[in-house]
């Protein structure tokens, strides 16, 4: 009898010192203070996301440590190390790493996918009420109410402005300015909304733009989309169907099928044990064939 | 007993060193180590289909902002290792990444991209110049080994204000606008200096892979 409990305190022991071993191994490009919290059970599940996280645009970039990255970073950016070790990096308290708020949430939106959720506000980036990511054009001339023009940015991530030190460096906020500081009255009469979001594809975008944009208020001067590298990079790695490539899949056989009941409960089951997605809030406001229906009447009025 | 000599003894070190290398191979292949070539096997990739989808998607976009009353701008976003700016080494080093990421086929995901990047951009092309633009080429004058991309499409502070700076000055153009207004700088904005000529280098040192 004590002999099989000392086996079985044993094996328990093996195993949590396997698990702790492979901790300290997945993080393997992380900091040496990171990896032993993280194997000694000590990191919460946010702060592991948003390790993990810059883990991974190291393994992209073909870096061998987040010190290379932040290198890379301060060196693309025009910036110094240290301010990009502070908007990146993990020097902080172990307290303060396991408390805070690090990775943006998401949120699932019907046909579209993960989008970021709203009202967040991070260290590089704030997602207004509306979904979209904040602009900042940093110009503080006065508004020109009536004559005020604007413009929607669609996209994906480099639409966004992943990899950003900041709002007010996104290709929104950058376009914003120079818009603007053109006016030769320096008045501020451009307006520029970032509707991307992260791994967007030119389908998600067409959608996004139905459900999103409005139009019928005060329509936008201009739609810019800045796309390319989602759909192939989607297309490329769909042997394990993600929502876009189920949506695109579903997009080709549109004209002919009903909407199908049973796929939005799959996408909703298969989502809904996504581990990045927090809360899964489906907001279905425009179906597929009344998306197609809009364009069709929209661009048909006589049918 | 047999004393063995040097050159045996020196042989079982390095046999032992080879067991420790075998060991840890396949301890890293047991943990799935990326590290290992290649990242990811994916089926077959039907480059056609993906340019035809993406048009395809574009075009429609294209008319129903166009019937709703709007101006609709469409660009080719830029990718690492397209145009004629030469990658810095770690550019290189970044699109090591996507080469790992091969189909059943044997096309890795870099030659995929570059793929359908010369078929997009043929393709926007033909769709019309003014509403489908390719800034692909935005990065072109920059310097060499110039730090622009933080990993195969991905860019910073630098690269986005590159951007943002082409389409403003497309915009400006439809509008009628002053382009040259587009370059001037008013004192009103703290952030790091962006022209042109105060691009630093890529300085970023990594041993050859």
């Amino acid at each position: 009898m004590t002999l099989a409990r000392g086996l079985l305190v044993g094996a328990l022991f093996l195993v949590l010192m396997l698990e702790s071993w492979v901790r300290f191994r997945r993080l393997r490009l992380a900091p040496l203070r990171l990896r032993l919290w993280y194997a000694c059970f000590l990191l919460s599940r946010e702060a592991v996301e948003a390790i993990t996280e810059i883990h991974q645009r190291v393994e992209r970039a073909g870096g061998r440590s987040f010190d290379e990255l932040f290198e890379l970073y301060a060196s693309a950016s025009g910036r110094s190390r240290d301010e990009i070790e502070a908007l990146f990096g993990f020097q902080m308290s172990w307290w303060k790493l396991t408390t805070s708020r690090l990775v943006l949430q998401n949120i699932l939106q019907w046909h579209i996918g993960l989008v970021p959720r709203p009202d967040q506000r991070l260290r590089t980036v704030s997602i207004a009420s509306d979904g979209t990511r904040a602009t900042d054009s940093g110009l503080a001339c006065k508004t020109v109410g009536n004559g005020l023009k604007r413009v929607v940015l669609t996209g994906g991530s480099v639409a966004y402005g992943y990899g950003a030190t900041g709002d007010a460096h996104t290709i929104a906020s950058r376009l914003e300015y120079y818009l603007n500081s053109a006016e030769p009255s320096g008045a501020r009469r451009w307006q520029v909304v970032n509707c991307a979001f992260p791994a967007g594809n030119s389908f998600q975008e067409l959608i996004s733009i139905l459900q999103k944009v409005d139009f019928s208020n005060q329509p936008p001067a201009y739609v810019v989309s800045l796309t390319g590298c989602n759909d192939v990079d989607q297309h490329f790695s769909s042997a394990m169907p993600n929502v876009s490539a189920m949506l695109q899949r579903f997009v080709t056989s549109m004209h002919t099928t009903r909407y199908p009941k049973s796929l939005r409960f799959a996408i909703v089951y298969l989502l809904g044990n996504h581990p990045l997605i927090s809360q899964a809030v489906p907001v279905p406001q425009v179906s597929y064939r009344q998306a197609m229906s809009l364009i069709h009447t929209t661009l048909h009025p006589s049918n | 007993m047999r004393v063995p000599g040097f050159f045996s003894r020196v042989r079982r070190i390095l046999l032992l060193g080879q067991r420790w290398q075998r060991l840890k191979f396949a301890l890293n292949v047991w943990l799935q180590d990326p590290s290992l070539h290649p990242l990811e096997t994916y089926p077959r990739f039907d480059v056609g289909l993906c340019v035809r989808t993406f048009l395809r998607n574009l075009t429609v976009m294209h008319w129903y902002v166009k019937a709703k009353g709007s101006r609709s701008l469409t660009y080719l976003q830029p990718f690492n290792g397209v145009g004629v700016r030469r990658m810095s080494s770690r550019d290189r080093v970044s699109v090591e990444h996507l080469r790992r990421r091969i189909t059943v086929d044997g096309i890795n995901e870099w030659d995929a991209m570059r793929e359908f990047y010369s078929q997009a951009a043929a393709g926007l092309r033909r769709l019309g110049s003014d509403e489908f633009r390719d800034l692909t080429d935005v990065f072109d004058h920059c310097p060499e080994g110039t730090a622009i991309y933080i990993d195969q499409v991905h860019c910073s502070d630098k690269g986005y204000d590159l951007m943002a700076r082409r389409m403003a000055e497309d915009i400006l153009k439809q509008e009628g606008g002053v382009v040259g207004c587009v370059s001037e700088r008013p004192s009103v904005l703290p952030e790091p200096a962006q022209a042109e000529g105060e691009y630093g280098t890529d300085k970023v040192s990594r041993e050859a892979t």
